[in-house]
């Protein structure tokens, strides 16, 4: 997936594929080990901010499958589970902010 | 010592003065006794915690605004901040709000979180005094919730409702002028002399007596006066049989002054005649105020408005207008004629610095707006308002999407309020008559592109009703031209927009499969198509279709949708070129996933695979 990411996003240069396109190398990180960058991905993605609510709905995706993600790493990323738990309630609380 | 007392004798009434947006109306004559009255009732009093309250009541154009814009520069150094909140667009009031709390706490507050509550707690909680100014609003509830009921400053309101205030406020009556200032005005703006002014009294107050003394007519009729050659006496007869002559044309809305209104009208029409910029750059000035009538009457962007009143535009849908600046000479010589009036001020309005080109823009005094707007449709021969709004939605078009693509949202959402006002006054007069069947078929799959357009806007903001109304308006326009295969296509976009809508939404299945069901057929009509694109486009949709009928539980288990799935599975199956789909990309990264395909020597790929 890792891999094939710079492709997808050629692929589709909008800013709504950008978007899911940082969810998805998101959850491709947080299963490779790369918990650096995941969640330095995460914080950019919680920092994604725009006018009028526009990309809403690509941030509900993007941060849903993140979620998800992070939910399920947690038992196994032992180490990394008092940042990845933070990550996680502030991921929930973004996309209930959104999703209202 | 109250803590206010002592941060104001610390400060020595210099508060550094940031002023949020408060506008410079210059007024020329100010009004010495409303202004004292707004002082008396207004001016903080440093043990108060309960904010004053003043309404300013009077009719539009009778100077209320200007009233206050003088309050606040002329009392600036009593408060430690001032803001003015323009409420003629209710919807525009929130993010004004949001900014303002922006700007006074330097952090931002989440797009979904309530911001009344945030703005009037700051208020309550600070400790120097502050003015807040609600200009135009019509209705009490709409600001209700910003209105601090605690706190060390004052409120100023700003409307033509006399009704429902709260009963706590100071309410004053906002008149016409007196005839003293009216004549001062009259005089300023005519550029008369003092000394020659008491020789002409007799005319002049004469003159400002027939316009009812209605400030926005007295300056206007001024200006008239100061560029037209000849003695004040003839030219006043002149002038008002002109006036007579023009009140026959139009029906004037209760509640104005007759004279006023057509004095007004009379103006704008001779904007600029008998000057050499007149010359070069009225009729064109004259156009953007007649034309951009049919917009809001707020932010009109100056770089699409010029292009689009051109004596000649050709609308061609496969190359839509893209936001460029106008030629700067046309643009500054077009302004220095507005601005020689009292009816526009030009207003830069960015994103925090950030520039588009639709920031260079001009607000118009509301009431001109829309006595211009009444004379211009009331005048307007058979067919020109149709070809009008098309050039118009036309421009929208092409400037909203090119916008929201870059993601300039700011100018967007500028672009968006002049596209649904724009919509709005067409709607209420369709059906319009046309110049001729094609212009009539142009505007029609231009409507529907603008409406597709706005719908996609509104999805993205998570407006989905919204984007549902739209998308249906799109989908009813198109059907008038269902017949033509460009038609359909743009209908089953429209149509594929609206399910993916729906399904975000999580709308019944069944409610998916009825709109699904309708698609299908034109699919495959597009698919035996000869043209690629039609080809092409018959696959995109069909994947996109796909994934917006299995995003949920409920939907992959819906049996109407399960048979709508196959027929969408056996489409795709025939696609000679899946690899450039995004249903295919969203397939694999899916099956990736499932597959748990990450590679080995992750860390070192996942720090050089990503960025945007």
């Amino acid at each position: 997936m890792l891999r094939l990411l710079p492709e997808w996003r050629a692929a589709d240069d909008s800013l709504e594929n950008a978007v899911v396109m940082d969810g998805v190398e998101i959850v491709a990180q947080l299963h490779t080990d790369a918990v650096d960058e995941a969640l330095q991905g995460i914080n950019r993605l919680l920092d994604v901010n725009t006018y009028g609510n526009y990309l809403s709905m690509s941030l509900i995706e993007a941060l849903g499958k993140v979620a998800r993600e992070l939910n399920k790493v947690l038992a196994t990323l032992d180490a990394d589970r008092p940042r990845l738990e933070e990550a996680l309630q502030k991921v929930l609380n973004r996309y209930a902010e959104l999703a209202q | 010592m109250p803590d206010a007392r002592i941060a104001h004798v610390a400060g020595a009434f210099d508060w550094g003065l940031p002023i949020s947006g408060i506008p410079n109306y210059l007024s020329t004559v100010p009004r010495l006794t409303l202004l004292d009255e707004v002082q008396d009732h207004i001016a903080t009093d440093d043990t108060a915690t309960e904010p004053a309250r003043v309404v300013l009541v009077g009719l539009t154009g009778i100077g209320k605004s200007v009233i206050a814009s003088d309050y606040c520069h002329v009392d600036s150094i009593s408060y430690e901040f001032l803001c003015w909140i323009d409420c003629r667009d209710v919807d525009f009031i929130e993010p004004q709000v949001r900014n303002i709390v922006s700007q006074l706490t330097r952090d931002e507050i989440a797009p979904t979180e309530s911001v009344g509550p945030v703005f009037t707690g700051l208020l309550g909680r600070h400790r120097r005094p502050w003015l807040i100014v609600f200009d135009g609003i019509q209705n009490r509830v709409d600001i209700e919730k910003y209105v601090p009921s605690m706190g060390r400053g004052s409120v100023l309101v700003t409307t033509n409702n006399s009704l429902n205030w709260w009963h706590t406020a100071h309410t004053i009556e906002v008149g016409e002028f007196t005839e003293e200032e009216a004549i001062d005005c009259f005089c300023s703006y005519a550029a008369i002399p003092a000394a020659a002014a008491d020789e002409l009294r007799g005319p002049i107050s004469d003159i400002v007596n027939r316009i009812g003394r209605v400030p926005l007519a007295v300056s206007m009729t001024g200006i008239y006066f100061k560029n037209t050659e000849g003695q004040l006496n003839e030219l006043a007869t002149q002038y008002f049989s002109d006036l007579e002559a023009l009140a026959d044309t139009y029906s004037i809305p209760p509640g104005f002054n007759k004279t006023a209104f057509v004095a007004i009208n009379h103006a704008v029409r001779n904007l600029g005649k008998g000057t050499p910029a007149g010359d070069v750059y009225g009729r064109r000035a004259r156009a953007i105020l007649h034309i951009g009538s049919l917009l809001a009457p707020e932010l009109l962007p100056l770089n699409l408005i010029l292009p689009a009143t051109a004596d000649s535009v050709q609308t061609d849908l496969a190359n839509l207008p893209r936001p460029v600046e106008a030629d700067p000479v046309l643009r500054r010589g077009v302004f220095s004629i507005l601005r020689t009036q009292t009816i526009a001020h030009r207003v830069v309005n960015d994103d925090e610095g950030n520039t588009t080109p639709a920031s260079d823009t001009v607000a118009i005094h509301p009431l001109v707006h829309d006595i211009l707007q009444e004379s211009y449709l009331a005048e307007v021969p058979p067919g020109q308002l149709q070809a009008q709004s098309k050039t118009l939605m036309a421009y929208l078009l092409g400037w909203i999407g090119a916008l929201r693509i870059a993601g300039e949202y700011f100018s967007v959402e500028q672009l968006r309020l002049h596209a649904e006002a724009l919509l709005e006054l067409v709607n209420e007069r369709e059906p319009l008559s046309p110049y001729s069947p094609q212009g009539a078929r142009v505007y029609t799959y231009t409507k529907a592109l603008l409406q597709a357009e706005l719908s996609t806007c509104q999805a993205s903001r998570g407006k989905l009703q919204s984007a549902y109304d739209f998308g249906r308006a799109a989908a009813q326009n198109l059907s008038t031209f269902a017949h033509e295969q460009p038609a359909r296509v743009l209908t089953v976009k429209v149509l594929a927009s609206m399910i993916k809508d729906l399904s975000m939404a999580e709308a019944p299945p069944e409610l998916l499969a009825i709109f699904s069901s309708a698609v299908l057929p034109a699919l495959l009509e597009a698919e035996a198509d000869d043209g690629d694109g039609v080809r092409d486009f018959a696959y995109d949709a069909a994947g996109d279709l796909f994934f917006s009928v299995s995003r949920t539980e409920t939907y992959r288990n819906s049996p109407p949708l399960r048979g709508i799935r196959s027929q969408l599975e056996e489409l795709e199956a025939r696609d000679p070129s899946p690899e450039l789909r995004e249903a295919t990309r969203l397939r694999l990264i899916n099956q990736l996933y499932d597959r748990e395909r990450f590679p080995r020597d992750a860390p070192v790929v996942a720090r050089v695979a990503g960025g945007r």
